[in-house]
């Protein structure tokens, strides 16, 4: 199945993004990470990678072109072979290495062939910032607060805390970069495991959106709680759904926060019981997840690289097979790419 | 402690200065029978006599250049300038002779001269009669500037400018004349480069000089209200500049906001913004503000010209900015 290449949404309330220059030729070998395009936002230039293994075919857009976000511009076909003109084109022949000779484009470090190394995930390791492209926006004072304590600003960045940073998120980053005490985890019944791996720079720029279009920076915790709702709620289900959403060392109750609009949930004091439990472990060095049941069904987030993993851990009794796979993929579409989601 | 006008404590200074030493006398235009058309000189002829108190004719360049021959060979003249508007027509006497006397005769010649005169709009005198000009001298190396912002510093720092042995200009706020303060029956001076610090805070610092001193402190009791915590800083002169005190107590709030009457652009708190900027980067938090008055000539409509000159109430929204740590005009 060929993956489409979309125009992202890199800035905050940005509509449209002007293709600069295409980095690879039509029918060129791409593997994920490597650079695909060029584009111009309102306030910068940047570069975006391709998501996946292949080719890169059907080129929709050409350089010099505005296009709006969450249009195809490309697709990485697992063939060089273009599927809509496959049978006379003679760009598709083309070998790989006569295309990188291309010299629209100034050198990128990016489009080195071994782009494996570049994707190597480390554990402990931040968020580069080429991961978003962006030069954090922190006070000189804040840097050097956080070089002289040996922290990592991307750290906030991950977290959803929106920029730019003061000497004010500097404790809140401590509280980050400690090691999060682990809570004793109830006994466990057999329960059922899934994972799922997303991109994890769409929730972060989702929330840059959110705060550019209503001019207030919305609680990320509430979006989140709201994408679970709904993945929680795919069913039809009009039961009130409670999320306990945990970061930060800190635990909020949402009720029903898929309902009001996404962020706008504030969290609240209820005796009730929690329908889903939802851990926000990306600021955290932990990776991977294995706790057991709990009293409700828990879907914890964590980082890996640049990547979000996914966690869902339940008791049979609380999801059937079906339910569960669908909350979690719901979850992760959700998480991946809001915005298509919200439209 | 007893009270007195702005206006009494230069005259007191004035006079102790000249009793305490004859070499001093004082010129300018409407200075002895008038005593200034702020009454600030009234009683200084009675005592002194026209030999000392000296009445010239409209002809500032001229009585300017008779100050500075007469700095360079052994008198101590004050020089009373009406407005600091006028400072344009003395400016060659100022700038090219008694500022570079010293230096170019090797250290020869000295010029110990003082020039009074003074700053500030909203008085509804115009654009000719309103201006703070203080940057244009302050941008010339052998000229010391003193702005006082109260009845007490313009005593203790007008007898500091007589004793100098070289050109010290001094820009009275001309709003400011009436206003009174506590000032000591005994001798004080006030040297120059040396700040004060008018109230302690943690949160923001707000350097201003001469009218806006008053103004910082007002904003400073606005934003009290709300919890912010805000320093302010009179640097006094700003030639010589006590840049140490400012430096310290930003690196204490990470934020600076610059206030002086003088026109924004190219003045002097874009100097010192610069100089906390280029020496306490790392201990800012939020970019240092400037404020000054409007880039237009100072309006005659009361209304308008109100519009030009900061405020308690600017400042206090600035600093607001400030401490809230909204992203302004970055990237």
């Amino acid at each position: 199945m060929p993956r489409e290449v979309i125009m992202p949404a890199l800035g905050m309330a940005q509509n449209t993004g002007l293709i600069v220059a295409w980095l690879k030729q039509p029918g060129e070998q791409v593997k994920a990470g490597d650079a695909l395009m060029e584009v111009e936002t309102d306030k910068a230039v940047m570069e975006v990678e391709a998501q996946a293994d292949g080719f890169l075919t059907d080129v929709r857009a050409s350089a010099g072109d505005t296009v709006p976000v969450g249009d195809v511009v490309a697709l990485i076909s697992e063939t060089s072979v273009d599927p809509r003109t496959a049978p006379a084109s003679g760009v598709d022949s083309k070998p790989p290495s006569l295309a990188a000779a291309a010299p629209t484009t100034p050198a990128e470090p990016k489009s080195n062939p071994n782009p494996a190394a570049a994707r190597a995930p480390t554990a402990f390791a931040a968020p580069e910032p080429k991961a978003t492209g962006r030069r954090i926006f922190a006070s000189p004072k804040a840097r050097r607060l956080a070089a002289e304590q040996g922290l990592d600003l991307s750290r906030l960045v991950a977290a959803s805390i929106l920029q730019p940073y003061h000497a004010s998120d500097i404790d809140t980053l401590r509280a980050l970069s400690a090691p999060l005490a682990v809570v004793a985890p109830k006994p466990a019944h057999a329960s059922r495991h899934l994972t799922a791996r997303v991109r994890g720079d769409g929730f972060v720029g989702f929330c840059e959106w959110m705060r550019a279009e209503t001019g207030a920076s919305p609680d990320p915790a509430s979006v989140m709680a709201g994408m679970a709702a709904a993945a929680l709620r795919q069913g039809g289900s009009d039961k009130p759904m409670i999320v306990a959403a945990e970061a930060f060392g800190q635990k909020r109750l949402y009720i029903d926060p898929d309902r009001l609009g996404l962020g706008r949930a504030k969290s609240a004091e209820t005796g009730q019981a929690a329908t889903l439990i939802l851990r926000d472990l990306r600021a955290t060095a932990v990776t991977a997840i294995r706790m057991g049941g709990e009293a409700a069904p828990v879907l914890s987030v964590t980082r890996d690289g640049p990547d979000m993993l996914i966690t869902l851990e339940c008791a049979p009794g609380q999801l059937t097979p079906e339910a569960a796979l669908a909350l979690i993929s719901g979850f992760a579409g959700q998480l991946s790419e809001p915005l298509r989601h919200l439209l | 402690m007893r009270e007195i006008t702005l206006s009494k404590a230069v005259n007191e200074a004035i006079a102790e200065e000249m009793r305490r030493d004859p070499t001093i006398f004082l010129l300018g235009e409407d200075v002895a029978e008038a005593g200034t058309p702020f009454k600030v000189l009234s009683g200084l002829v009675e005592e002194f006599g026209r030999e000392r108190i000296i009445d010239t004719p409209i002809s500032e360049p001229g009585f300017m250049g008779i100050a500075v021959g007469a700095a360079m060979t052994g008198s101590r003249p004050i020089v009373d300038l009406m407005f600091g508007d006028f400072i344009f027509l003395v400016m060659d006497q100022l700038c090219n002779q008694a500022a570079k006397a010293h230096y170019m005769s090797g250290g020869k010649l000295k010029v110990p001269l003082v020039l009074r005169t003074n700053l500030g709009a909203t008085r509804r005198s115009a654009a000719q009669h309103s201006q703070s000009l203080h940057a244009l001298v302050a941008h010339i190396p052998g000229l010391k500037i003193a702005l006082p912002s109260s009845a007490y510093e313009a005593k203790g720092l007008m007898k500091t400018a007589i004793r100098d042995d070289n050109p010290v200009v001094i820009f009275e706020d001309k709003l400011m004349y009436n206003d009174k303060a506590p000032v000591p029956e005994e001798e004080y001076l006030i040297p120059f480069g040396v700040a004060n610090i008018l109230r302690k805070g943690s949160d923001i610092t707000l350097i201003a000089t001469s009218s806006m001193v008053q103004v910082a402190q007002k904003a400073a009791e606005i934003l009290a209200a709300e919890g912010i915590s805000a320093e302010v800083i009179d640097p006094r002169t700003i030639v010589p500049l006590d840049e140490e005190t400012i430096l310290s107590s930003v690196r204490k709030t990470g934020r600076a906001i610059v206030i002086d009457e003088g026109h924004q652009s190219y003045g002097i708190t874009g100097e010192i913004a610069s100089r906390i900027n280029e020496k306490a980067f790392y201990y800012l938090d939020a970019p240092v503000q400037r404020i000054g008055a409007m880039d237009v000539p100072v309006p005659f409509s009361p209304v308008l010209e109100d519009l030009t000159v900061p405020t308690p109430q600017i400042v206090a929204e600035r600093a607001r900015l400030s401490v809230k740590g909204e992203l302004f005009d970055a990237a």
